[in-house]
């Protein structure tokens, strides 16, 4: 193996770490014979490891991002945590209602993300909220499928897409573009 | 009775509901993506209460950080996994149903197997 760089021993120090604590998490038990046991094995994964730990994809700037703004994320997840009961109520509102008024529509639109990063963060957001799920994400053009037209209403107006851009730019300008709505299977 | 006995007991019961309104949801929706957004989605908060209501209950022990660490995989192998059949679905063609779609026989959503269910609720009246 040729020389260490230094990330790549920190990052091989970081994943002991955080697998010596899941160890003795699950363990359990702090007594000499187990957790130099979990040393021992920890110690082996990382080594046999190695080399797929070059790059430490959170530290590192790999695909050229920019850095995430974790203030914001300490503010997006409880918004989001409320979004999914709210849209929990409406689902099961409507699948408790004797007629069943659901109106599926197909949602089409383009993002101007700056990264991959962004675009992951709103396809898992949409597919967390109930009633809407991400079939397709493609170079930030996403097809979406609405179970009704509240559940689609984050979208359409643009609510969700500008607080993941808000995690990455201070000041994000419109996000979503050429935005269409199915509604009939000859549209497709 | 401890305070964190009674709340977990509510929490765990809400989880409970939602896990009852993902399968009710199951049955009853049209056709395959819909039916995604009952068990996907209802079925995940309904776990995560779930889980969360046990961690409540246990109060603060190396156990609770257990179901901590099993809140976490949920929240992010659960929508994983729904996108990913979805996905494929709607790459192998698979059509959603549309209010306005021309409905089939009997009132029936076009080529999907909502109907199928009804003749199977017809055949055990039948018995």
């Amino acid at each position: 193996m040729s020389k260490l760089s230094r990330a790549h021993a920190l990052n091989m120090a970081v994943l002991f770490i955080l697998l010596l604590a899941f160890w003795l998490l699950m363990s359990g038990h702090f007594d000499l014979f187990h957790v130099s046991m979990g040393i021992v094995s920890s110690a082996a994964v990382v080594l046999l490891n190695a080399r797929f730990n070059k790059y430490f994809f959170l530290l590192e700037n790999a695909y050229g991002y920019a850095p995430i703004r974790l203030g914001r994320v300490l503010l997006y997840i409880p918004w989001l945590i409320w979004q999914i009961v709210l849209a929990s109520l409406q689902v099961a509102q409507v699948v408790l209602h004797p007629r069943m008024p659901i109106d599926p529509s197909i949602v089409k639109f383009k993002t101007r993300y700056p990264n991959d990063l962004a675009r992951v963060f709103l396809a898992n957001s949409i597919t967390l909220t109930p009633g809407t799920i991400t079939l397709e994400l493609n170079d930030g053009e996403y097809i979406v499928h609405a179970l009704m037209d509240v559940s689609a209403s984050g979208i359409v107006e643009e609510n969700m897409p500008r607080k993941v851009a808000a995690l990455f730019e201070k000041t994000p300008g419109p996000v979503v573009s050429d935005l269409r709505v199915i509604r009939s299977a000859g549209e497709l | 009775m401890n305070w964190n006995f009674v709340l977990g007991n509510i929490i765990v019961s809400a989880g409970a509901f939602f896990l009852l309104i993902g399968s009710i949801g199951l049955v009853r929706l049209p056709d395959f993506y819909a039916r995604a957004h009952a068990t996907g989605k209802s079925d995940t908060l309904g776990v995560m209460l779930t889980t969360f209501g046990l961690l409540v209950h246990e109060g603060i022990s190396l156990n609770s950080l257990k179901l901590l660490l099993l809140l976490y995989f949920v929240a992010l192998t659960s929508p994983t996994a729904t996108h990913a059949l979805t996905k494929a679905a709607y790459r192998a063609g698979l059509k959603p149903w549309f209010k306005k779609d021309p409905p089939g026989p009997r009132g029936c959503p076009t080529d999907i197997d909502a109907c199928a269910l009804d003749d199977l609720l017809e055949l055990k009246e039948d018995d």
